[in-house]
């Protein structure tokens, strides 16, 4: 999601054409997301009704417009979890943010781009807890960097290393590579 | 990689769903506002006719932490929730703000069997650090203190706090709350909070029993039977070299059906001048109280250890 920072100013300012503008761009990458949690288009249009509600009566407190898609994205990410968590398909151990040793997940990280290529990732995914979910949909769904994955999420980098190596390991293991 | 977020298809209605929403948050914006105007129109008159009047709902309104509704409803054990249905709670609006922290204290308790207060807490991580220190004039009177605290997001908790008391303090006094940080910058927190259980009272009933009774885990002294409007609760004593008896009550009466109680909380303390453990467990209290019940005190392999026949 790449928004126009004069677009989001406006719309902080109180433009409601610019911000109904800004919703529309984003509707399709916010539903992508959406689905990639929620897995049926029902409870992903859910989410992505309350995402566009909660920005509309929270875009006046964002300060750095240059943040927007961090913030979108971020706010995406916890209406998701939010709705799993009521429909009960998602526990409190899967988003406990813990920081492991990272030094027991046995995974190159030369192979890491090589393994996702092979793999359906769709279906894999699928199968990896909330967190380590997160991590894969921003890192190889939305391109971040590690860094840019750590600010959206709040989590120390150490912390979104684990999860990804954590996640890749777990996805070899499926693969039997 | 993004070819396969390109595989999902954003369905037609997406765009009906988005142009909801919008409204929906215009609408929320434009309630908030009139509710900003009306408040600041409310506070303008009252301070320009005097002052006098003080509306709960404007002090909660200005509170650092607003909650709407009530903590013990919502947040407590079974014994709290029946006596809010019965309007024996005391709603509060307490606040002390210490640098970037509040403490709010919304709503109490008060019976011989407990006090309890309902909090509302910002900007202190993790709460269960804090230490909560009840007076009576200059004497610490909190005992044991369990909680429910439910943590919601941006540093804030509503909790209940329940500790247990001794049995001579008054029926009616204001009591000193000190809730201090027990790490970090040590902040503390002091209130005056104002405790009757006058009405409570009327619905408490205290039975001294002081019967030895022998099981096959050891000797059991059954000191005390207490039903009050938020607990019934029995006071025991078991020898240190018996193995601890877990007991649980049944409530029987000529018009109602036999229950087990469900039990809520206990404490159980060494009594080391007499070689033996002082437990008190607390369980949820009866409703609808006869004239004439009977209280069956059960042990662990369900059997009847003794029944008590209240007139």
């Amino acid at each position: 999601m790449k928004t126009d920072v004069e677009k989001v100013i406006k719309a902080i300012k109180g433009s409601k054409s610019a911000l109904t503008e800004i919703m529309h761009e984003c509707k399709g990458d916010i539903y992508k997301i959406a689905y990639l949690y929620m897995k049926n288009e029902d409870e992903a249009l859910e989410v992505l009704n309350e995402v566009v509600y909660k920005v509309c009566i929270s875009i006046r407190k964002l300060k750095s417009p240059e943040y927007f898609n961090t913030w979108l994205t971020r706010i995406t990410i916890n209406i998701a979890l939010n709705t799993l968590k009521k429909k009960k398909r998602v526990t409190e151990n899967e988003t406990q943010v813990s920081h492991e040793d990272i030094s027991k997940f046995s995974i190159d990280e030369r192979m890491e781009d090589n393994l996702v290529l092979k793999m359906d990732l769709m279906k894999s995914i699928d199968k990896l807890q909330f967190n380590e979910k997160t991590v894969i949909i921003l890192k190889y769904f939305e391109d971040l960097t590690i860094p840019q994955i750590a600010d959206t999420l709040s989590w120390p980098v150490g912390t979104v290393k684990t999860r990804l190596y954590k996640a890749l390991a777990f996805l070899k293991s499926e693969l039997d590579y | 990689m993004l070819d396969k977020l390109n595989d999902i298809q954003i369905p037609d209605k997406a765009d009906k769903v988005v142009n909801s929403a919008i409204r929906r948050g215009r609408r929320t914006l434009v309630m908030r506002r009139t509710m900003c105007i009306m408040t600041s129109i409310f506070v303008f008159s009252a301070v320009l006719f005097g002052g006098a009047y003080a509306s709960p709902a404007i002090a909660a309104s200005l509170s650092k932490v607003p909650f709407v509704g009530s903590i013990f409803k919502e947040f407590s054990d079974e014994g709290i929730k029946a006596v809010k249905e019965k309007g024996l709670t005391k709603s509060l609006e307490l606040e002390v703000t210490n640098g970037d922290a509040t403490v709010a204290i919304k709503e109490v308790y008060y019976d011989k069997s407990r006090i309890s207060l309902g909090l509302v807490v910002k900007g202190i991580k993790p709460y269960g650090e804090t230490i909560t220190d009840l007076y009576y004039g200059d004497r610490r009177i909190s005992g044991a203190i369990t909680g429910i605290i439910n943590d919601q997001p941006d540093d804030l908790y509503y909790a209940t706090f329940s500790a247990d008391i001794p049995e001579d303090i008054p029926d009616k006094f204001d009591m000193k709350v000190v809730i201090g940080e027990d790490w970090g910058q040590g902040r503390k927190f002091e209130f005056m909070v104002p405790l009757d259980r006058t009405l409570a009272n009327q619905e408490t009933k205290q039975i001294y029993i002081m019967k030895e009774i022998e099981t096959n885990e050891g000797t059991i002294l059954i000191k005390k039977l207490q039903f009050t409007p938020s607990t019934t609760s029995i006071d025991y004593e078991f020898d240190k070299t018996s193995k601890e008896p877990k007991i649980s009550l049944r409530i029987s009466s000529p018009n109602n059906e036999p229950k087990v109680l469900e039990i809520l909380t206990g404490t159980l303390d060494e009594d080391r001048s007499r070689d033996t453990y002082v437990a008190c467990f607390k369980f949820e209290p009866v409703q609808d109280i006869t004239n004439e019940y009977r209280v069956d005190i059960i042990g662990e392999d369900g059997e009847v250890i003794t029944s008590i026949d209240i007139k």
